[in-house]
């Protein structure tokens, strides 16, 4: 009988290892089996290297790291039954916390967000990634396995911009915006090419690529909705009539001023009220330049129609509410107080004059609506200044 | 469903899939049989028992016998000899269960293909 000599046996486990069989008991097992084979079934005659290449095939059919794959395979799907049951209850868990969540959000009923969070966090970090393992044991093709795969991460990317999305938190955004942009554009062409050639697969492909698109497509149009155009138009309109208005009273309190600029009392109310209508004046146009990115000349020029970010809450929320500057809030709100104490001055009785900010809610706003406040502040002064005058003219 | 490719055996007499699934009973009732047991000793043991109809390929054992053993049905010995380990596997408290389990599910499978497909008179 031959026996394997210790070179011959480096030499095969180095082999072995270098076929990519990487579990050590797996290596010593199969050297084992070797030697063995080679001891009962070599001659004396025979060269080792020959026979060792000779039985080599028979333990695989295209290469050595079939045996680590099948056995890792084994290995690791050996859970395989507890991820289906897993799956199963996910997915119903989180199918039915979203559909509670959603009723509770439609009546406005406390419990909402918690619910649809978990169910949503149930579906994308439970259910989705169990679907990938399952569907690399299942899928018997590689592209299969990779393409499937790819989908399910972009679910699990769109159902968490959604989650965001709906508590407004940050990145809501980028993960709907790209999540649905590769998934319809890049995941279900993908998904029609790679299986619409086989025949079993084309009725499915097909029906399923077209209701991918379509909820897609829907859910890409609906993610950046904003108002129509008309509702935009009257908004804009709305506040350019409130601005004309502001602008026919200031021409016509200069007239009146002229006739009246003796007093030293009208020169006085009509410094406080100027000085707050073009301080505000400044802050709206501050406002469409830091929302809009566009220098101050720029937004000067700029109605309401023009601004495109005119939903922005997030800009001014940083420019103006919380900032301290000349534009910001706490210096308009300075700047009001001062001008309510000089109108008081002068005319003490009478306290409808005195600007009720603390009415208008100018914090935790849409820019937009911002302007519109601003410019009622605007109206306001150039109202009260005009009743001041025309009383004075009639003394 | 999944067919996983190695899973096979070569086998001269009997469609793979005709024994497919059967590997695992073959192995826990071999090593139920005859106590520790290694590798080529058992491929050689079911072709010397079935006179080569059946023989197991190394590609299936191993795979299998590993699953086994850390599914906890086989527990294993090593034996050294020179710069060669050996692997002996035996059946654990759990897969003498196991095997008996196996065996018994499949004797009734037998007896119920036999009927199926009416291999044999019955009674009455």
């Amino acid at each position: 009988m031959y026996r394997v000599s210790d070179e011959e046996i480096d030499y095969i486990l180095n082999d072995i290892k270098a076929h990519g069989v990487v579990l050590e008991d797996l290596q010593y097992n199969l050297l084992d089996h070797m030697c063995c084979i080679i001891e009962e079934e070599m001659s004396e005659e025979d060269d080792f290297y020959k026979f060792y290449e000779k039985i080599l095939p028979r333990f695989f059919k295209q290469s050595l790291k079939e045996l680590q794959e099948e056995t890792d395979y084994l290995l690791t799907f050996k859970h395989y039954y507890a991820m289906k049951n897993i799956l199963k209850i996910s997915g119903i868990t989180s199918a039915l916390l979203t559909l509670i969540g959603a009723t509770l959000k439609t009546f406005h009923l406390p419990g909402a967000g918690i619910t649809i969070v978990l169910g949503g966090l149930i579906f994308s970090l439970i259910f989705l990634p169990l679907m990938i393992a399952l569907k690399f044991k299942d899928e018997a093709k590689r592209t299969d396995k990779i393409v499937l795969s790819i989908g399910f991460l972009l679910g699990i990317m769109v159902s968490m911009g959604i989650i965001f999305k709906l508590m407004h938190w940050p990145y809501a955004n980028f993960l709907m915006r790209w999540g649905l942009t590769f998934f319809v554009f890049g995941y279900v062409p993908i998904y029609f090419l790679s299986r619409i050639r086989r025949a079993e697969l084309k009725f499915n492909t097909t029906v399923n690529s077209v209701l991918m698109m379509a909820c897609g497509g829907m859910l890409y149009a609906l993610f950046n909705l904003g108002y129509s155009n008309d509702v935009k138009n009257s908004i804009a309109a709305s506040y350019d009539f409130m601005n004309d208005n502001a602008k026919e009273l200031v021409a016509a309190n200069a007239k009146l001023i002229q006739t009246n600029s003796a007093k030293s009392e009208v020169n006085d109310f009509h410094l406080a009220s100027s000085e707050l209508y073009n301080k505000i004046e400044d802050i709206k146009v501050f406002l469409i330049a830091q929302v809009e990115g566009v220098t101050l000349e720029q937004a000067r020029q700029m109605s309401l129609i023009d601004v495109e970010n005119y939903n922005d809450n997030k800009i001014i929320r940083r420019q103006f509410e919380s900032a301290t500057g000349d534009f910001s809030l706490a210096a308009l709100m300075d700047d009001i107080n001062d001008y309510n104490s000089r109108v008081s001055k002068i005319s003490p009785e009478q306290k409808e004059r005195l600007i009720a900010v603390e009415k208008l809610q100018l914090k935790n706003t849409v820019v937009s609506v911002l302007l519109h406040q601003l410019s009622q502040i605007q109206l306001e002064v150039v109202t009260n200044e005009n009743a001041y005058l025309n009383e004075v003219s009639r003394q | 469903m999944h067919i996983h490719k190695t899973l096979m055996y070569i086998c001269p007499m009997y469609s793979s899939e005709l024994i497919k699934g059967t590997l695992k009973t073959i192995v826990l009732n071999l090593l139920k049989e005859k106590g520790k047991m290694y590798g080529y000793e058992i491929t050689q043991k079911v072709k010397e028992l079935t006179d080569g109809k059946i023989q197991i390929t190394e590609g299936a054992l191993y795979p299998t016998l590993h699953s086994l053993e850390q599914n906890g049905e086989l527990e294993t010995e090593k034996e050294y000899i020179g710069k060669r380990v050996r692997k002996y596997y035996k059946l654990t408290k759990q897969g003498r269960v196991t095997a008996a389990e196996r065996i018994n599910e499949f004797a009734d499978f037998m007896n119920t293909m036999k009927f199926l497909l009416d291999l044999e008179p019955k009674m009455g």
